[in-house]
């Protein structure tokens, strides 16, 4: 099979994974480039950074349009990671590598903990969200929009410093986020994750963009692949079970806190 | 009041941009694959973009594509001043102005280098 048929199908996959769950799919991107094509890896996450911008943009057209990505609540929140993607350079310089990997591994092995803790108390989680009417943004505002504000943004300056810092995408700290501390509807809290994904990896994409760390016949076909995969993955996230979209959300959780642990306990 | 509904405008520009942007990379691999020159392996997106042919083409789509998101803000902060929310509309500037600086400092790291 030639490779370019083989790396469109590789995006295709991460596309439609990364657009299910809320994740830019670099989580597979990065392995795949490196492992299966022997790309470098400054080249790797350049390519990913660049893919997660086409899986945001495909997956959010779609949820935006179908109203499941709030996009007041995803400029709040991008505001956030933006800033924490920005510092993460400087963060790293002060913080060794393996103690950021370990108190990260631990904030999502906990996060995955009250997940699934969560499914066994979930209520109409399918339902339409509740609307506050003391919300500053008015009455027919959702009222998870308003809901411990600070904590969020607070929670999504961490987000985009571990995007800068670890190469990973931020949603896999954000839909949590969004979902168990604001108390918005997975669907949404995946939804608004897409969206503001883009936002974030556009920050870094362009550094790697300009330097000469992206290959373009390389890039291109994992791109197309992505678009389609995303397009595909929006579309199913809206019919799949909310207990299902956090299941497989766990089990993406628990492989990167497995990632993280190594790191933390690796050679130094 | 809620303010006006941001849906349409921010997903029109993230629908339009994207078709456009794949668009573009999709005719660039085409062409290459057709018969351009040999692959030029990682490279700058404006010495791509100089070099003229298919990788030019590739480098454009890609280049517009991490430009999606800003247009969708730049969408988002128009609505957001017309309805008068103007905390918000702060915000997206501000957030606009750190995608610009990283632009602006990615253009100039890439030129020196």
């Amino acid at each position: 099979m030639p490779t370019e048929l083989l790396l469109v199908l590789s995006g295709l996959t991460a596309g439609a994974f990364g657009a299910l769950l809320g994740l830019g799919g670099g989580i597979l991107i990065v392995p795949i480039l490196t492992l299966g094509f022997g790309v470098p890896l400054t080249t790797a996450i350049g390519t990913s950074l660049v893919c997660v911008i086409a899986t945001s943009t495909g997956a959010a057209a779609i949820n935006v349009r179908a109203g499941r990505a709030d996009v007041r609540l995803g400029i709040t929140l991008g505001a956030g990671t933006v800033v924490g993607a920005a510092t993460g350079g400087v963060v790293a310089g002060v913080l060794p590598e393996r103690i950021l990997a370990g108190l990260f591994a631990a904030v999502l092995a906990y996060t995955a903990f009250t997940m699934v803790r969560g499914l066994r108390a979930a209520g109409p989680a399918d339902a339409a969200p509740p609307a506050d009417p003391a919300a500053p943004d008015g009455p027919d505002a959702p009222a998870y929009r308003s809901h411990r504000v600070p904590w969020a943004v607070g929670g999504s300056l961490l987000a985009g410093n571990v995007s800068g810092l670890l190469g990973i995408g931020g949603g896999v700290v954000t839909v949590p986020l969004i979902h168990l501390v604001m108390g918005a509807p997975i669907q949404v809290a995946v939804a608004t994750s897409n969206f503001m994904i883009g936002i974030t990896a556009a920050a870094g994409a362009y550094a790697y963009l300009f330097r000469g760390d992206v290959d373009p016949r390389q890039a291109a076909p994992v791109v197309l692949g992505v678009a389609l995969g995303a397009a595909l993955g929006a579309g199913l996230a809206g019919r799949f079970r909310s207990s299902w979209l956090v299941l497989l959300f766990v089990v993406v959780v628990a492989y990167v806190t497995v990632q993280m642990v190594l790191r933390a306990l690796g050679p130094g | 009041m809620s303010g006006r509904d941001l849906g349409p405008g921010v997903a029109a520009v993230l629908r339009v941009g994207t078709l456009l942007a794949v668009a573009a990379v999709a005719a660039g691999l085409a062409a290459a694959l057709l018969g351009a020159g040999p692959a030029p392996g990682p490279t700058p997106v404006l010495d791509l973009l100089a070099g003229g042919g298919a990788d030019a083409i590739i480098a454009a789509g890609l280049l517009g594509l991490t430009l999606i998101p800003v247009a969708a803000l730049g969408v988002a902060l128009v609505a957001l001043l017309g309805s008068g929310e103007r905390s918000r509309a702060a915000l997206t500037a501000v957030v606009l102005v750190l995608l610009a600086s990283s632009l602006a400092a990615a253009v100039l790291i890439g030129a020196a280098s």
